[in-house]
């Protein structure tokens, strides 16, 4: 399907969805949550973080829709939101966590862990896997971290995730370069004081 | 070939990217290091959960809960919206009013208080039944 005929149909939906069709909104909602979530996961890393940021995601997507002028395609649209309703979700919670360890008359600032009856090790494998690579994408600057999520969590292609980000494709190229590189440090690190 | 070469091409390395000659000096390093061994099975896990968390899809309660809120959304706001055109309509019937006999007391006050507003009467009623220079002259003369 061609650009052009993608722009018409996202036209038509708008305007169905506009109208106050909500099973046309059921269905939109159905077709793209698996994605929306996907997105808001790789900035997250919890599953039900994920679901209820893309829950709001849809929301607002459906609460906005009037301001959609069909200059880009709506699913470009609703990755946009899916991104900024995650980087403010990080936000809002790094501000809460930097709050509670200030509280912390300790001043210990471990993390702990507690082993839950019925977890088997290869569980906690990979919750130490899922740890790492979430502490490593949490550590990378927003553009990096977006570029990669967008490219290894949706598959969108660098010339899409430019689309998205309203960027060039060379600048997607070397903003995903650079986010391996910082990864590899982030996980080099981690295994290094967690694990070796 | 070291382990700080490996730390820094093991996603190149996992994607399979590198070129053959690094990827066989590599794979000759990995082999007798214990360590990078471990480093690039972790590596690969943590990279692993991409596609597992890739998988995940919510069930169709998400979609349910979604047309719940969206239900209730616009009918708050759009009630919110008209209480506020309503609100705001009111707010500003009761400034014209207040503002009307507010404009309409301090005229009353003023003209029964003795001021500015009887000086000017009378001069400007003196100016008109006197020619300007006999006027002026009077006032020097005073």
């Amino acid at each position: 399907m061609g650009i052009a005929e993608n722009h018409r149909e996202d036209d038509q939906f708008a305007g169905l969805i506009r109208s106050g069709s909500v099973d046309e909104f059921a269905s939109f909602v159905n077709r793209h949550r698996k994605q929306v979530i996907r997105i808001c996961r790789g900035y997250v890393g919890s599953a039900e973080d994920a679901e209820d940021i893309a829950q709001d995601v849809f929301i607002e997507f459906y609460n906005s829709l009037n301001r959609f002028r069909g200059e880009s395609r709506l699913s470009t649209w609703l990755f946009r939101i899916a991104i900024n309703k995650s980087l403010n979700h990080i936000r809002d919670n790094r501000r809460k966590f930097r709050v509670y360890r200030s509280a912390d008359a300790s001043g210990e600032e471990v993390l702990n862990v507690s082993r839950i009856d019925g977890v088997t090790d290869s569980d906690v494998i990979n919750q130490d896997h899922s740890r790492a690579l979430h502490s490593a994408i949490d550590a990378l600057p927003d553009n990096q971290k977006t570029a990669f999520i967008l490219n290894k969590y949706e598959d969108l292609s660098y010339r899409e995730i430019a689309e998205v980000m309203e960027t060039s494709h060379s600048s997607v190229e070397s903003l995903i370069f650079r986010a391996k590189q910082n990864l590899q440090k982030s996980l080099a690190d981690y295994f290094e004081k967690n694990l070796k | 070939m070291n382990c700080h070469d490996i730390n820094s091409k093991v996603i190149q390395y996992l994607e399979g990217t590198l070129n053959e000659s690094e990827k066989a000096l590599s794979d000759d390093h990995i082999k007798g290091c214990s360590r990078c061994q471990g480093y690039l099975e972790f590596v690969r896990g943590s990279l692993g959960q991409i596609e597992v968390e890739r998988q995940y899809d919510a069930d169709d309660d998400f979609t349910r809960a979604i047309l719940r809120k969206i239900d209730r959304v616009p009918e708050k706001s759009l009630r919110y919206r008209l209480m506020s055109v309503a609100s705001a309509a009111a707010v500003i019937f009761f400034a014209v009013i207040a503002g009307n006999n507010l404009g309409r007391f301090s005229a009353t006050s003023s003209s029964r208080a003795p001021g500015e507003g009887d000086l000017n009467v009378f001069f400007a009623d003196d100016i008109s039944l006197e020619p300007i220079e006999s006027f002026f002259l009077l006032d020097n003369n005073e």
